[in-house]
């Protein structure tokens, strides 16, 4: 199968100029009328050639200024939002270890100090309609390791949940 | 890309003020670039996509990447390639997401009559005969042809942006051509190949 033909270069410079095919060599149009490759490239450039200014005058596009601040616009936000995603994964992470903390230092004290905690909470708890200490300290042990790891857990999920926006 | 308002153009102006540029390129050079390039990249978009509505939203993502993947550009025809290659992606992407549905191919009962439209039409009818047979091809090969014949770029060009090979281009494009030529006369790109005089 023959693909290409010396004379191509020849025929596009034609269309090209606007010389084909009125204005071409007569030999060059004998040869596209004996030859598939140029003829079917005179059919293809031709109405691709005719077809370019009109598009291009057609097309409908914003300008210049618009498009600059619309994309400064969008980088901006990307930006934001991406400098947002570490660090809302590190207040996370901050809460957690800070919950942590305190459950730790709560456990760690003496029972003396404990219970003048829990009497004093306990006397604030009657004002407040939330549950006591006592009620609080007499959850079991399973459930306290379920919330811890939600705790943990739950910055890794707002990270990835921002990050898929 | 959502419509600016007066508070955004603000805010953007208050920020371009105070903190760092955006992107690599100022906006003289953006919009001297955008300036020069913008037609014939919707041109290109329009022929390739077969829709201007998708164009006209390509246009705009394809500067905003160009402007995000902050490359060194050596010359302007560098730019203008990494443009087309980048609108050239976006296209194949829609393309790929579902876009095709809205490309609507030649219906069978229209084809017989290209040819004679093509032979006796004025230009806006060659032209809608054109933009019909060119959705008888695939993308890439929609591509190629556009960017050989009416934008006039080299082959090594062409490949770049298209993704080919440079050493398949020529093959590749004689085989659009060819197809093209053919639905242009026939109506049938099936006959592709079968033609060597």
């Amino acid at each position: 199968m023959i693909v290409e033909c010396d004379r191509e270069q020849d025929v596009l410079d034609a269309i090209a100029s606007q010389r084909w095919p009125a204005r071409c060599d007569e030999d060059l149009r004998v040869h596209v009328h004996a030859c598939s490759v140029c003829a079917d490239l005179v059919e293809v450039a031709s109405a691709l050639v005719d077809d370019h200014a009109p598009v291009c005058q057609e097309a409908r596009i914003p300008s210049s200024g618009i498009v600059w601040w619309r994309a400064q616009l969008r980088a901006t936000e990307e930006d934001a939002r991406a400098a947002a995603r570490p660090i809302a994964f590190i207040q996370g992470v901050a809460v957690s270890v800070a919950v942590w903390l305190l459950v730790i230092l709560a456990r760690s004290l003496p029972a003396a100090t404990l219970a003048a905690w829990r009497g004093w909470l306990g006397d604030a708890a009657r004002l407040l309609p939330v549950p006591s200490l006592a009620q609080v300290t007499a959850i079991p042990t399973g459930v306290l390791l379920v919330v811890g790891a939600v705790l943990l857990l739950a910055p890794l999920a707002i990270y990835f949940a921002v990050a898929e926006d | 890309m959502r419509d600016l308002t007066v508070a955004d153009i603000e805010r953007l102006r208050a920020e371009a003020d105070g903190a760092d540029a955006v992107f690599e390129m100022d906006e003289e050079s953006f919009r001297a670039l955008y300036d020069r390039t913008a037609r014939a990249l919707w041109a290109y978009l329009s022929r390739i996509t077969g829709s201007p509505d998708t164009a006209d939203d390509l246009l705009q993502e394809t500067y905003y990447r160009f402007l995000r993947a902050q490359g060194r550009h050596e010359n302007e025809a560098h730019r203008r390639n990494s443009l087309f290659r980048i609108a050239t992606n976006l296209a194949r992407d829609g393309w790929r997401h579902g876009a095709r549905a809205r490309m609507v191919p030649l219906p069978d009962g229209r084809r017989g009559e290209l040819r004679a439209a093509v032979d006796v039409a004025g230009d806006a009818e060659r032209r809608a005969d054109l933009s019909r047979a060119l959705l008888q091809l695939s993308p890439r090969e929609r591509a190629m042809l556009w960017l050989a014949y009416a934008h006039g770029s080299s082959h090594r060009d062409i490949a770049s942006t298209v993704g080919v090979k440079a050493a398949s281009i020529k093959l590749l494009l004689f085989r659009a051509r060819r197809k093209l030529a053919l639905v242009m006369r026939d109506g049938d790109p099936g006959k592709a190949g079968n033609h060597d005089r």
